[in-house]
């Protein structure tokens, strides 16, 4: 009984040496090679990101995305009036629909311009979908831009965000 | 006419042709589902996924195809898990199909010796991704001192999801057009691989009152990030309540967050939903938000089973703040803030469900299953605040192949009608 106890006193004292070697190695290797090599960090600016459109037959959509919100997110979003251009898009038919918590409060599409104000009440989209528009398209090659003088976003803590990019030809973003 | 036939004929020869690969090193399954609305264009949505594995002296290979209506090829991406020795290997390659662009790839050996495990997670982001581009790497090692768990990761231009921290998340990566994602769990963050970080935890500490005590050492290139303390389920001596702490030490600023969590008891059969609240806007306390300021009972559930049969009715009392995820995720109430943070789909607008399922033997293997979801809608005047009613049908052919279908009816009229399939083999 005594040496069964000895025995495992012995086999946790190794374990324990071995956890602490293991940690004392980590910790030289990250003193011997601290910040050598390249720490170029990339800058991750807030984006808005303007989705292609994608088309199916005389269908399309385009999704309104963001990365790298600052401030616990994006939680509203306002594109003034003629803020949207669009191309071979029917005005009529365009449907827009919120995402990810987002509700749309208003929306107007005329001719080639449109206008559209979105928010989120209960948190921010640091990043992922906010906005969907659906549309019919009226020719090959539809188009749908969005001018960013026009664009005002706010953040979950109700502070106006003023520094982010817009981007529009971005095919893939990461969170 | 007789296209469709022949098609229908066709689609019907390949799937069924595809389970006579049953016992060979290939194994996989597609799964398919259309979506069609009664008035519009005829067609909703076309969504389809092939995974495809090959199993080859002790490694699976995986190949997953994703296609969307509107977006056609999204997604091409190729796995491989195996053992080798000691080691376990898990690698991931991702390509943007309808771009032809490589997107991502990451590998992950990990082995355990003499208690300690090892773990070795390396990725690369492209440059087609807005982040990218990116590489790195980093090193896990985790093991035991008597009651103690240690996790150390050393960062060289990479983190590892850590499931427990929000800061740490891995990686999700978005088609912009379509909104498909992927999601990695090694989070590549720069371009070189430099030292980047070093986060130490220690778990494991129990005192009489406290359940769980971890602390966390985070350091980076430029020096110390934060240090923390994690104090699970304080015992405040109310068997009804306990709370949870986090301080939070950073170079030239100290936090303390306490979150309450209200104990019920195991109920009989109704289900109730309720929360502390605080005067701060998250139910937390910290700062100048430091009082208690009453419960919310939020939302009430009932289940029933017998014979496979289950009867389910949820209602939610506080919809400003909670909803009922949709039956993908689980049907179930869960705070919106929750629901977005992991990417859970659930229905704003309803406030109650009473839901039927029934699960059944197949004819030819396999399960059946019938299930009807009828929705109450907060602002609808319909008969009873009726809102929707959503009804899946699965049907197995044999022990590989199924067969659904859905229909979804709203107080507008028939909002569409699905198809799928799906065949295994």
């Amino acid at each position: 009984m005594a040496n069964n106890r000895r025995a495992t006193r012995g086999v946790m004292a190794v374990r324990m040496r071995l956890v602490v070697l293991g940690l004392l190695a980590v910790v030289l290797v990250l003193g011997l090679s601290a910040c050598m090599g390249g720490w170029f960090t990339q800058e991750q600016n807030a984006t808005l990101i303007i989705g292609q459109p994608a088309i199916s037959g005389n269908r399309g959509e385009v999704l309104i995305s963001v990365t790298n919100m600052p401030n616990q997110g994006l939680a509203s979003i306002a594109i003034k009036d003629q803020g949207i251009t669009t191309t071979n898009i029917d005005p009529t038919s365009v449907k827009v629909e919120g995402l990810n918590g987002f509700t749309l409060l208003a929306s107007e599409f005329v001719g080639t311009h449109g206008c559209l104000a979105a928010a989120n009440s209960t948190s921010g989209s640091v990043g992922g979908t906010i906005l969907k528009i659906s549309f019919e398209v009226t020719a090959a090659n539809p188009t749908f831009t969005v001018n960013k003088l026009k664009v005002s976003i706010g953040s979950a803590l109700n502070t106006l965000i003023t520094t982010w990019d817009l981007n529009t030809d971005t095919n893939y973003y990461a969170k | 006419m007789t296209k469709k036939i022949i098609i229908t004929a066709m689609l019907m020869t390949v799937i069924g042709g595809l389970t006579l690969l049953a016992g060979s090193p290939f194994s996989g399954s597609w799964s398919s589902e259309i979506q069609i609305e009664p008035t519009g264009t005829f067609f909703k949505s076309l969504d389809s996924t092939i995974d495809v594995n090959y199993s080859l002296g002790g490694f699976v290979c995986t190949s997953e195809s994703d296609f969307h209506f509107f977006g056609g090829f999204i997604w091409q991406g190729f796995g491989v898990t195996g053992i080798l020795g000691a080691f376990n290997i898990q690698g991931d390659l991702l390509f943007g199909a309808s771009t032809a662009d490589f997107i991502y790839d990451q590998l992950i050996v990990t082995t355990s010796i003499a208690g300690i495990d090892f773990g070795f997670y390396a990725a690369q982001l492209s440059d087609a991704v807005l982040q990218g581009p990116a590489d790195g790497f980093a090193v896990r090692l985790a093991g035991n001192a008597g009651v103690l768990d240690i996790v150390s990761i050393a960062e060289f231009g990479a983190q590892i999801e850590d499931t427990e921290d929000d800061n740490f998340n891995g990686i999700t990566i978005y088609h912009a057009a379509t909104g498909l994602h992927k999601h990695y769990v090694t989070n590549p963050l720069v371009v070189g691989q430099g030292f980047t970080g070093e986060k130490v935890t220690v778990s494991g500490w129990s005192f009489g009152c406290v359940e769980d005590i971890a602390t966390t050492l985070y350091m980076t290139c430029e020096g110390f990030d934060f240090f923390r303390f994690d104090l699970t389920g304080i015992d405040v001596g109310l068997s009804w309540l306990t709370f949870d702490v986090e301080l939070t030490f950073q170079l030239q600023t100290k936090s303390i967050v306490l979150t309450p969590t209200l104990v019920l008891g195991n109920a009989a059969c109704i289900d109730v939903y309720a929360a502390i609240l605080t005067d701060a806007q998250d139910n937390t306390i910290y700062g100048g938000f430091a009082s208690l300021t009453g419960i919310s009972l939020y939302g009430l559930g009932f289940t029933y089973s017998w014979d496979g049969v289950t009867v389910r009715d949820l209602t939610v009392l506080d919809t400003s703040c909670y909803a009922i995820t949709t039956p993908e995720y689980g049907s179930a109430i869960e705070e919106i803030t929750e629901a977005l943070k992991d990417g859970h789909e659930f229905y704003p607008d309803y406030w109650e469900l009473i839901s039927i399922e029934v699960v059944g033997d197949g004819c030819c293997g396999g399960s059946s299953t019938f299930l009807a979801n009828t929705y109450f809608n907060k602002n609808e005047t319909a008969l009873f605040g009726w809102g929707m009613t959503h009804i899946e049908v699965t049907i197995p052919i044999n022990s590989m192949i199924f067969l659904s279908g859905q229909v979804e009816v709203d107080t507008s009229g028939l909002d569409h009608i699905g198809f799928g399939f799906e065949v295994g083999w």
